[in-house]
């Protein structure tokens, strides 16, 4: 600690100008100069944004004009949105590419955690393979799996033909292209997602499964009546972000179908972006992004009370 | 310092990898078939997740008809590093490596900085106020980034920040996230040497710098790592806020040029392939790090 040790002498004197009492003044003076800055910085570059977006989007506003030609329209976005079929359409996508993403990532996930806990070597080495598709740039994926999907020469049609199965056009069917797009987020996230899991279920006390074992349980009534009220409060975290995260879909629509085949994987946060700046009614796109907000936050809380009830139960 | 360093070991480490003992209680021979069949579950799933990879990589050393070939042609009859150089020199891969670069670390730094100081405030200074100012600050985690972003884009042309790299950097200065993180973390330290400084007149901004930064090395590096990889891998806000192609980083300038060079595939793949490199290293040098640090920073999607 020589480091930030002072001369005794000095110590002494600073301890008597100051005092404990002084000492706790310092500590508060400069707690309250570092909260002072990051409550600035949030009221310029979350609140102040936050703001704009609920003003703005009970306005008719470009984006463009000066902010005082914004002319207040009430609910009439709102409406707007509820009543165009294109909004709902993309909603609809929303809930179809999160449900399917959803069940493709939890479940793989947590059977890949189940499996990899359970065997007896390279546990490490299936932990750092499951992982890798997860940290790499979600744009370089995107554009790997449209090419490796090409209805033409795309590996995954020889895949197919390889065990016997007719080729598909993937990305550029309407009837197929959700699919095959929440086919490579699945792919992408299903390790991380066994990695989540795998800090769940290591965290279920061995004593529990021992009683278990001791009171004949088999492995299907160990899992259903051990490990998944154990787990419980962790899996529904995983699934809170995992809903909110797919809820938000945008860069693998984006790129790998914009939105197309016929608008068949148009989703809300695409449709929003197209709304404001190719369309330019950037108050109807910040009316799309509350009411994706609601949308979010009700599940999420939905999610949480099914916490509550389920540890209610284990009472 | 060395029981110290022991309890951030026991802080930040999580439960070691071990097999279920019950799994080791049945039968043999039902043991044995759960492991053959386990492993081979594994193993396709391991192909199934390194196959487009490897694809990738090497089609960004084939020729063009190489990658369209039917039956597919695995590995090119003759490798073209010059595909690489091509990409790097004469697309926009080469400026976007070097935006992306520069922003990323940027960020990077000053955001584990503001973190750490943010999350030591909030965790072992005593002031009034600190619990609800607190919940204020975390309560903006829940607000997703395009409800902000859309807006914020208005208010970054209003400044005239568009095309400039402050647009890229001051809204990621200080992140609810990484204050929280640092803060739980942080929680769980001992205030003793914290405290004893303190006492011995040391400034806030030494105590911070000489005693608080050494014990949470561990997550700020967790953290480090993590908004690299964001950072690196993000196309939704510079989409919005950089439009000159000077200006493009590497997310974008990838996306420019699956565009342009529609019809040459393999130039695609060696652009793709050249954006993951640097996250690879990344990952293949800390994998163990990363990936207990994914468990560690909350999990943020």
């Amino acid at each position: 600690m020589a480091t930030v040790a002072e001369p005794a002498v000095a110590q002494r004197d600073l301890l008597a100008r100051i005092g404990i009492r002084g000492l706790a003044a310092r500590e508060a003076a400069f707690a309250y100069s570092i909260v002072g800055v990051i409550y600035l910085f949030f009221t310029l570059l979350v609140f102040g944004p936050l703001l704009l977006a609920l003003y703005v989007s009970f306005t008719k506003w470009d984006g463009l004009a000066p902010l005082g030609e914004a002319r207040f329209v009430g609910i009439d976005n709102y409406l707007l949105l509820f009543t165009s079929e294109r909004f709902l359409v993309s909603l609809w996508h929303d809930f179809e590419w999160t449900y399917k993403a959803y069940i493709g990532q939890i479940g793989i996930g947590l059977m890949l955690a189940l499996i990899v806990i359970n065997i007896s070597r390279y546990q490490t080495l299936a932990r750092l393979i499951a992982f890798t598709p997860f940290i790499l740039p979600i744009v370089a994926v995107s554009i790997l799996f449209t090419i490796l999907m090409n209805p033409v020469w795309g590996v995954f049609n020889a895949a197919l033909s390889f065990v016997g199965l007719p080729s598909s056009r993937w990305l550029n069917d309407p009837a197929t292209a959700m699919d095959a797009a929440v086919l490579m987020i699945i792919w992408k996230y299903a390790g991380y997602y066994m990695i989540l899991f795998i800090t769940a279920l290591l965290a279920v006390p061995q004593e529990y499964y021992d009683a278990a074992h001791i009171d004949g349980a088999g492995p299907l009534q160990t899992f259903w009546y051990i490990t998944i009220p154990t787990i419980l409060p962790a899996f529904v975290f995983i699934s809170v972000i995992n809903v909110i995260g797919n809820l938000q879909v945008f860069t693998p629509i984006f790129v790998m179908t914009q939105g197309g085949p016929n608008r068949a994987t148009e989703v809300v946060v695409l449709l929003m972006y197209n709304t404001a700046f190719n369309n330019f009614q950037y108050s109807v796109a910040n009316a799309m992004a509350i009411v994706l907000f609601v949308i979010i936050l009700v599940l999420t809380v939905v999610q949480m009370k099914v916490l509550k009830r389920g540890a209610a139960a284990e009472e | 310092m060395a029981h110290v360093e022991a309890e951030i070991e026991h802080v930040v480490a999580e439960p070691a990898l071990r097999v279920r003992r019950s799994a080791r209680t049945g039968l043999r021979w039902q043991r044995v078939v759960f492991e053959v069949l386990a492993y081979l579950f594994l193993i396709i799933a391991g192909i199934i997740m390194l196959l487009p990879l490897f694809w990738m990589i090497v089609g960004g050393f084939k020729s063009e008809w190489e990658v369209t070939a039917v039956p597919a042609v695995w590995l090119p009859s003759q490798w073209r590093w010059d595909n690489y150089v091509y990409v790097m020199t004469q697309s926009l891969i080469g400026t976007g490596y070097k935006n992306s670069l520069i922003l990323v670390t940027i960020v990077t730094v000053i955001q584990v900085v503001t973190s750490v100081v943010g999350g030591y405030v909030f965790a072992k200074l005593r002031f009034p106020g600190r619990e609800v100012l607190f919940i204020g600050v975390i309560s903006t985690l829940m607000l997703p980034g395009f409800l902000i972003q859309i807006p914020l884009f208005v208010m970054m042309a209003k400044v005239e920040w568009l095309n400039t790299y402050q647009a890229m950097i001051v809204p990621f200065l200080l992140t609810p996230f990484g204050i929280f993180m640092m803060r739980q973390f942080m929680t769980g330290l001992p205030t003793e040497y914290i405290d004893s400084a303190r006492m011995d007149g040391a400034s806030e901004s030494s105590v911070i710098w000489r005693i608080v930064f050494p014990l949470v090395k561990e997550p700020a590096a967790a953290l480090a790592i993590f908004v690299f990889i964001q950072h690196w891998n993000e196309l939704f806000w510079p989409l919005l806020v950089l439009r000159q192609r000077d200006m493009f980083t590497l997310p974008l300038a990838l996306f420019a040029l699956s565009g342009d060079y529609n019809q040459v595939f393999s130039l695609v793949l060696a652009g793709a392939t050249l954006a993951i490199i640097p996250v690879v290293i990344i990952y293949a040098v800390l994998q163990e790090h990363i990936i207990r640090g994914v468990t560690l920073t909350g999990l943020k999607g």
